[in-house]
This record gives structure tokens, sequence and C-alpha cells, in this order.
């Protein structure tokens, strides 16, 4: 069985999981452990690229004879599109014999859904804000002595 | 004074949008929710016709900008596929904003003067300024705990962002065959009577109370929620057979005319409840149009943007 990931501090604990639960399975397995050294710092420094060529490069030379392939961090998937045969080894992931790092990554987490989350808070503000002038107007009119011809409100076209 | 915001508010659009592709969003939101912030605050100091005018143009200088930069965020940080969905949400929580305006602020008016309506508003902006210069980030890749999951999955678009480029005015005004024009959007503009005169206008030409008009205003927003998630509805891809010369599609003329039958219907009744119907259902045909009104825009631009390159 090969193991791969793009940090060491991810390879031994995933590599540590694969073994406890073999034992406990009653199974006797080796298992050849990959780190994409660069990989991490690539897809850090937004070079997706590079990160999956360094993925690519040691999926093909490096676990040649392997039964089983686990990434150990689910980003390393994406380079299965990229590679013959891929289909197989994508139906294996999706059917949760690999991408051990999917279960610890909730959906709800994704910090670009606060991001989106933010920008509709400040949507609700600036439409409350924008209509404010609106809805008070009849009570700005008394108080200020103005009339309906003043144009007590504001707007935005959309 | 009702003119005074919408001006300020076209002038700066462009300029706005422009400068958050040349400084980030970052900066770019903070700059707007604190300006915005700081004139709703001093609307509570005003004391005549003259000082309200001059603080709404401000407040519209500032305001202007916010969503062409929220749609530069999300070119960032969202994939292609999820940028829809994304857009969704920050309309419909325009609608919604809409919709609570009469909701609370007439109560809080109510119990607490109108001065106090906009102290608490720019207390939300300032709170909201404050939080995005904080934690928000132009690149994804610079946000603290962020995974390499989550940046393989927004892959290509966590780039710099795209560098400003001239928009494209003589494709955005001619009309096209293909319908990528901004003229779709003008038919859109109706909803303007909807964020300032609708409220002023079912008090003083409908005889709302001041307490119904903050329950009843809030209906054509509430039902314009649901039409920005029916977008599939009007929406229509360029290059449909349904567009005509003139860039307007039939879809756009024929929701165009049901909502001024329906507005002209809402001034012609006297019913309470027939004038709400009316008015939400105008409303809602209105944002139907609007989501289809932005592709047009945008086929503009990008073809534009795209030939520009080949």
């Amino acid at each position: 069985m090969g193991v791969m990931a793009t940090l060491s501090t991810t390879l031994a604990p995933t590599v540590a999981l694969v073994r406890r639960k073999a034992a406990e399975a009653g199974k006797n397995i080796e298992i050849v452990e990959c780190l994409c050294e660069g990989a991490f710092e690539a897809v850090m420094a937004a070079d997706t690229a590079t990160h999956d060529r360094i993925v690519g490069d040691a999926l093909t030379k490096r676990m040649q004879g392997v039964d089983v392939i686990v990434l150990a961090q689910a980003s390393m998937a994406r380079v299965l599109e990229t590679l013959p045969r891929a289909q197989s080894a994508r139906r294996a992931c999706e059917s949760g014999a690999g991408c051990a790092a999917h279960a610890g990554y909730p959906r709800c987490l994704r910090k670009r859904y606060f991001v989106v989350g933010l920008l509709g808070v400040v949507s609700v503000i600036t439409f409350l804000d924008r209509m404010a002038i609106a809805v008070v107007g009849p009570l700005i009119q008394g108080e200020l002595h103005l009339t309906p011809r003043s144009g007590v409100g504001c707007s935005a076209p959309m | 004074m009702l003119s005074a915001y919408v001006i300020a508010y076209g002038l700066f659009e462009i300029p706005a949008g422009a400068l958050g592709d040349r400084n980030g969003q970052r900066l770019e939101l903070t700059r707007i929710s604190a300006w915005w912030s700081v004139f709703t605050a001093l609307t509570a100091w005003c004391t005549s016709f003259t000082q309200l005018v001059g603080v709404r143009f401000l407040f519209g200088v500032g305001a202007a900008g916010a969503y062409p930069n929220a749609s530069g965020v999300m070119s960032r940080w969202l994939p292609a596929k999820e940028r829809a969905r994304g857009q969704g949400v920050v309309w419909g929580a325009s609608r919604l904003g809409g919709a609570l305006a009469p909701l609370t602020l007439v109560p809080i008016a109510g119990a607490f003067g109108w001065r106090s309506v906009f102290v608490l508003l720019a207390i939300l902006g300032a709170v909201w300024s404050v939080i995005w210069w904080w934690w928000y980030r132009d690149r994804p890749v610079q946000i603290a705990g962020i995974s390499a999951q989550e940046l393989a999955e927004i892959g290509g678009s966590q780039r710099e962002g795209g560098t400003h480029q001239a928009p494209p005015w003589g494709s955005c005004c001619g009309s096209s065959s293909s319908g990528s024009s901004f003229w779709p959007m003008v038919l859109c503009l109706g909803s303007w009577f909807y964020f300032n005169w609708f409220p002023t206008w079912m008090v003083s030409a409908a005889h709302f109370s001041t307490r119904e008009m903050g329950v009843y205003a809030s209906f054509p927003f509430l039902l314009g929620t649901v039409s920005q998630s029916r977008r599939r509805l009007a929406l229509r891809p360029a290059g449909h057979p349904a567009w005509n010369s003139s860039g307007l599609s039939d879809h756009h003329v024929h929701l165009s005319a049901a909502t001024s039958v329906l507005l002209f219907g809402m001034t012609t009744v006297s019913s309470q409840v027939a004038i709400v119907v009316l008015a939400s259902v105008s409303f809602a045909i209105m944002d139907l149009m609007l989501p289809a009104a932005w592709p047009c825009v945008c086929a503009s631009v990008g073809r534009t943007a795209v030939s520009r390159r080949a």
C-alpha cells in the first residue's frame, strides 16, 4: 500500500492510522511512504500547476507496484484528472478507499463560505441604510417641516 | 434630496470599482463601509433640508462601488462553478435588507426617534468594516488557517486578481443581436420607486398609517427575494433566438410591460390589499429581469476583453 502526502506532518500520522487499522483488521500490509517535497509550498504560493506536476510525477514513478494508494490530503486528488487510467483511481477515492483527509474537513468551515457570508451581511446593511431615510421619511417630514416635494427618500437603481 | 444620493451613487460607482481592481477589495470595501457609516451617523444630526441633501450626497459617494467590489471578491475567492451561487446569496441578501428595513426600522424609530435609526445603522456598518479589515485578505493563500485542500479547490481564481481595463462603452451602449448591452438593465430601473418613494407614497397618497407601512412595505422585497432565487425563469443565454435585434429579449419586453401595467393598476385602486398585492407582484416581476440583465453587460465586457487578448 502506498501512502502519499505533501507534508511530513501529515504523512506520519496517516501512515500510523493505516497501520493501526490494518492491525485491527488482522491484515499484514507493507506500506510505501511518499513525501511530495515542494508540492505544499507550491500550492500555498498559488502555483497549482507545480503542485500537480510534483504529485503526478510521484504518483506515476514512485508508486509503481503498489496495490492501493492513499492520498493523505484530499487536495491531491485533483491530480488524478490529469493521469491515464484515472477512472479506476477516482472510483477508489470516491468509494472511500483513500482520501482520509476528506473526513476531517467539514464543508461548512471553508473560508470562502465565510467570505460570501460577510458579503451577504454587508448587502443587508447597505440596503437597510439605503431605505432608512425612506421608511422613517414621514417622521423626518413632521419634525423638520418638509413636504414630499422635497423628496424625503434615497435610492439606488438596484 | 431624493436625487442627491442617486446622482452621487451613479457618478462614483465605476471609479470605486476601478479602485478595487487597483488597490484590492480589502482596502476598498473597508473604505466604502467606513465612509457610508460616517455619513449615515451624520444624518442623525441633520436639522435642515440643505444638511440632509449634503449628507445624503456624500453618503452616496461612499456607498458607490460596494457591489462591483463584492463581485471582485468572488472572482478571487470562488471557483467559477460557485460564482453564480455567490451572486445569488449577495443579491438575495439585498432584498432581505429591503424587507427588514420597514419591519425593523419603523418600530425602532417609533420607540427611540428617527435619529436613533441612523446611529444604529452607522454602528453596524462600522463593526462590519472593522471585521472585514481584520479578517479578510485579497488572496486566499494569505488568510490564516486556510487548508491546502481549499486552496486547490479555489484553483486558478486565487491569482492576484484581474487588472483593470477600460470598459468597452461601444458594445455596452450599442445594440446587438446577441443581446450584449446594458439596455436590459435600464428596464429594471423601475425598482428605484420601491427604494425611496414607495413608503412615502403609501403614507401620503394611499393613506396607510406609519405602522401599516412598516409591515406592508416589506412585502415587495420578500417576493423579490423569491424572484432572485428563481433566476433560471428569467435567464436566457446571450445568443438565444429570443434576443431581438435591439439587444432586448422578448422576455424582458413582456416582463417590463407586465410590470408597467401592474404599477399603473396600483395607482387606480383604493383597496389597501389590492395596492400591496399589485406592488409586490410588480416588484417580483421586475426582479425576474435583473438576473438576466447582468449577463448582458458581462457578455459585452467579457467578449471585448477576450478579443483584446486575442
